[in-house]
């Protein structure tokens, strides 16, 4: 039944009303919406969409509408009640407590504050991030978009001062206990990360957690601290804090590989204390590691195993293989091969986080004869054309071109539900998905996952094909969507949940070889 | 609450409209807008916005923001506003003015300098445009057949490109062809479509509205008929889209346009110094599709100024439009 509601003079914001229509759009028992205002041509394409009503002829170009197909009666007022609830959110979420409008009314607001987390457009956070430092605050800057000679001039300041400068670009941390931005519940434990890679950290941290171990402290640095222009100054910053932390016995570096001569400024640190010092240059040279006499590893999931072995006093050990037997896995790849058709015969990784990314392709490889990837191993594998994929493919659903104009996919996980839908064809033998749990992500991204996965897969069973699908979950039992809920969402629509992002990847590696052999 | 920058036209507005009323016409999570008797209407925008014709940045709060309502009444100081209920004002006096009107002093591209942008573009768009509004058709369109403007097949359209399609194509040539009258006729067909306050046709006539003033600066065209006729286009959106979009595309056909629009059109005519593909970036987040859709019409202004040049016509014909 077709039905209408129209609010005289109404008006909202763009990004409101899209919110709306997205939402509106997935409610049981609506079978077709539009929403917006009245303008006389929106009032033409609600009739062509069989959605005209009587009451059209009385909306105007300054009402807000709502005109629906719905099954029932009782549909439309849930549609209705929907409609008021994400309208009321809005105004409660712009109603919330003070919040000071410039920085000095900030810190007259909290004056024992010792540190800010910045997040502004990148090309004012120069000057805010100077006032604090100035104020002898320590700062988070969450801000993307700052060029490498405010960072430099910034983190020159920040280490005149004995002060962090995380970032810019940093999305994680935890600072005494504290999460900011993107972060785990992590309990509190004698290891501690400085980090240069967001969503890498927090897999290690996680993972730490997950191990029985805790952390300290989680120092993020931002992505470019290690290359030659920066030459490291908060990683060696972060480590002299750690080093002198008497709660920290253990410290593990995160990066990727970063410029030579600040990789062996950062690794001749490493002997300037008798604290383990575990490194994960993602994909870098692990025998520089070795020869200060740290601890080089293999994969991020080996880096929270290693951190946690020491910290137990235990020599560590590389970490290769499955947390299951051989056997068992070796029983799940069969039984998954043979869901499988002879044509289908690439694989797919669609990613939010971007260090998961990458070390889901420095794991496989060239094993699958090369990763086509907006973030390519090297440049003859970079994807030209992301509307048309082609070949074993691996995304980072979080770089700048899937999210103008929309939340990373952390957040909001439509990105990558729309790339569901248009990524994965009868082709394809195996997808590869990350979950990122925890503060700042979305509230319930393994059920997006999972109700992404159940579209794909009933378009693929018209052609009577089915597909296997293997994730990782990046996320602690405490996490404020939990770990076991989470897995348990996925594993009901027949998705496989490993423990980590390397044996993830590992179980597809073992699977595209036998599909692809 | 202190107001930090001012648009000159709303400057002047204020000077010779003071000691009259007005009322908050909408209100959002960061930005209100206040109408005049007339119909004027005024924005008012938190330090986060970027700053267009017409309205004020003020040093405002979300909460602040919630304190204001629809249909609260306003009186008009030189200095700013007063809400009649609480007494609370808006005081602009130590504000830095914008001047609102095109600019365009450095060096102008040659022909040939602009085709790499205009590619530039339209990549930007399809790679990173948000598509929630008709934005997706710069895929289908094709303008390389002779004195045309073709609309190809275009897979995985969204409701409204689907809708609007052949009437956008439509539009375009009827632009090529400089055919005035059938634009008249065809434009109240096409204006106020799409999701969002201001609508997606909109945005798109913005971005030609924009175009085809910068073009006209940059060759010396007869100012005077190309606003007349950007005026008359205007004239025919009055009561068939929103009021906020109305006012925009009044600001539009007379050159008027937010900072971060401004910045990538004169980049298609002009040398300047910001990277390109930022300023496109930074248009982008405009709204949900709004930066998007403006960008596509740009785009398409732009190709059918290089057409007409290309194709053995005058760009800059006798109407002194171009």
């Amino acid at each position: 039944m077709i039905q209408l509601d129209v609010r005289k003079n109404s008006y909202y914001d763009s990004v409101t009303l899209m919110l709306i229509s997205k939402d509106i759009k997935t409610m049981e028992g609506v079978k077709e919406v539009l929403v917006g205002m009245g303008t006389e041509l929106n009032l033409e394409l609600v009739e062509n969409l069989g959605l005209g009503s009587p009451g059209l002829s009385d909306v105007s170009a300054n009402d807000f509408f709502i005109a629906a197909d719905v099954d029932s009666n009782e549909v439309m007022e849930a549609v209705i009640l929907k409609v008021d609830e994400l309208l009321t959110q809005k105004k409660v979420e712009s109603g919330s407590d003070y919040q000071p409008v410039t920085l000095e009314a900030a810190v007259e607001m909290m004056p024992d504050a010792n540190m800010a987390v910045v997040s502004i457009p990148g090309q004012y956070a120069e000057e805010e991030v100077s006032k604090l430092l100035d104020k002898d605050l320590h700062v988070m800057l969450f801000s993307d978009n700052v060029s490498v000679e405010s960072e430099l001039k910034l983190k020159q300041k920040a280490v005149e001062k004995g002060l962090l400068m995380m970032g810019p670009d940093c999305g994680t941390a935890i600072i005494n206990g504290v999460p900011l931005a993107f972060a785990n519940v992590v309990r509190r434990g004698p290891i501690g990360i400085v980090g240069a890679s967001g969503t890498g950290t927090q897999e290690v941290s996680a993972l730490i957690d997950k191990f029985g171990s805790g952390c300290s402290q989680v120092i993020g640095t931002g992505g470019r601290d290690l290359k030659s222009e920066i030459g490291g100054l908060m990683m060696i910053q972060g480590m002299e804090a750690l080093m002198a932390d008497p709660q920290t016995e253990v410290i593990v570096l995160i990066s990727k590989p970063p410029a030579p001569e600040v990789a062996k400024k950062i690794l001749a640190m490493t002997k300037e204390t008798d604290k383990p010092v575990v490194v994960d240059f993602i994909g870098g040279d692990p025998e520089a590691i070795k020869e200060v006499g740290a601890y080089a590893c293999i994969t991020l999931e080996d880096a929270a195993l290693k951190a946690v072995a020491l910290a137990k006093g235990e020599m560590p050990t590389d970490a290769t293989g499955f947390t299951q037997p051989e056997a068992e896995v070796d029983a799940m790849v069969e039984a998954q091969l043979a869901k499988l058709k002879p044509d289908q015969k690439v694989f797919r990784g669609l990613y939010t986080g971007g260090t998961l990314a990458d070390e889901a392709m420095k794991v496989l490889g060239n094993t699958l004869g090369g990763i086509y990837s907006n973030i390519p191993l090297s440049p003859e594998f970079e994807l030209k054309d992301l509307d048309n994929l082609t070949g074993n493919v691996c995304l980072d659903l979080g770089e700048d071109q899937f999210t103008v104009g929309r939340p990373h996919p952390m957040i909001d996980p439509s990105t990558r539900s729309d790339r569901f839908a248009t990524d994965i064809d009868g082709t394809v033998a195996v997808c590869l998905v990350d979950i990122v749990i925890g503060y700042g992500a979305h509230e319930d991204p393994a059920a997006e996952v999972a109700n992404s996965i159940a579209d794909v897969r009933r378009k693929l069973q018209k052609e009577g094909k089915e597909i296997v699908v293997v994730a990782s979950i990046t996320g602690t039992a405490n996490d404020p969507q939990g770990l076991d809920a989470s897995k348990a969402t996925l594993e009901a629509q027949d998705i496989i949940v490993m423990p980590s992002n390397a044996q993830a990847v590992r179980l597809v590696q073992r699977i595209m070889s036998k599909v692809q052999a | 609450m202190v107001g930090v920058r001012i648009a000159g036209d709303l400057k002047t507005y204020l000077v010779a409209h003071k000691g009259e009323t007005a009322r908050v016409h909408s209100v959002f999570k960061d930005a209100f807008n206040i109408i005049d008797e007339t119909g004027n209407l005024m924005t008012f925008l938190t330090p986060e916005k970027t700053i267009g014709p017409m309205s004020g940045i003020v040093e405002i709060n979300r909460r602040e923001i919630k304190n204001i309502h629809q249909d609260d009444v306003v009186e008009i100081h030189e200095y700013g506003l007063q809400f009649v209920a609480n007494k609370r004002e808006i005081r602009f006096q130590n504000a830095e003015e914008w001047s609102e009107g095109i600019q365009g002093k450095t060096r102008p591209l040659d022909l040939v300098e602009r085709p790499p942008r205009m590619e530039a573009l339209r990549e930007k768009i399809i790679e990173q445009g948000a598509m929630g509004g008709i934005a997706k058709l710069i895929t289908c369109l094709d303008f390389d057949s002779p004195g045309t403007i073709t609309l190809e097949e275009c897979p995985d359209l969204n409701e409204y490109a689907e809708f609007i399609g052949d009437r956008l194509r439509d539009i375009i040539q009827l632009n090529l062809d400089q055919d005035d009258q059938g634009l008249y006729r065809l434009l109240p067909k096409f204006t106020g479509f799409g999701p969002g306050l201001t609508p997606s046709t909109d945005d798109f006539l913005l971005g030609l509205m924009i175009t085809q003033i910068y073009d006209n600066k940059v060759n010396h065209g007869d100012k005077q008929k190309l606003l007349v006729h950007l005026d008359k286009l205007y004239t025919l959106c009055i009561g068939r889209t929103t009021k906020v979009s109305e006012e925009m595309l009044k600001h539009g056909s007379r050159g008027k346009v937010a900072d971060n629009y401004r910045a990538v059109v004169q980049a298609m005519f002009y040398d300047v110094k910001p990277s390109f593909e930022k300023l496109v970036t930074a248009a982008m987040g405009t709204g949900s599709s709004s930066g998007t859709d403006f960008l596509f019409g740009v785009y398409c202004m732009c190709q059918l100024l290089l057409k007409r040049i290309n194709e053995g016509g005058n760009a800059h014909d006798t109407t002194g439009r171009s």
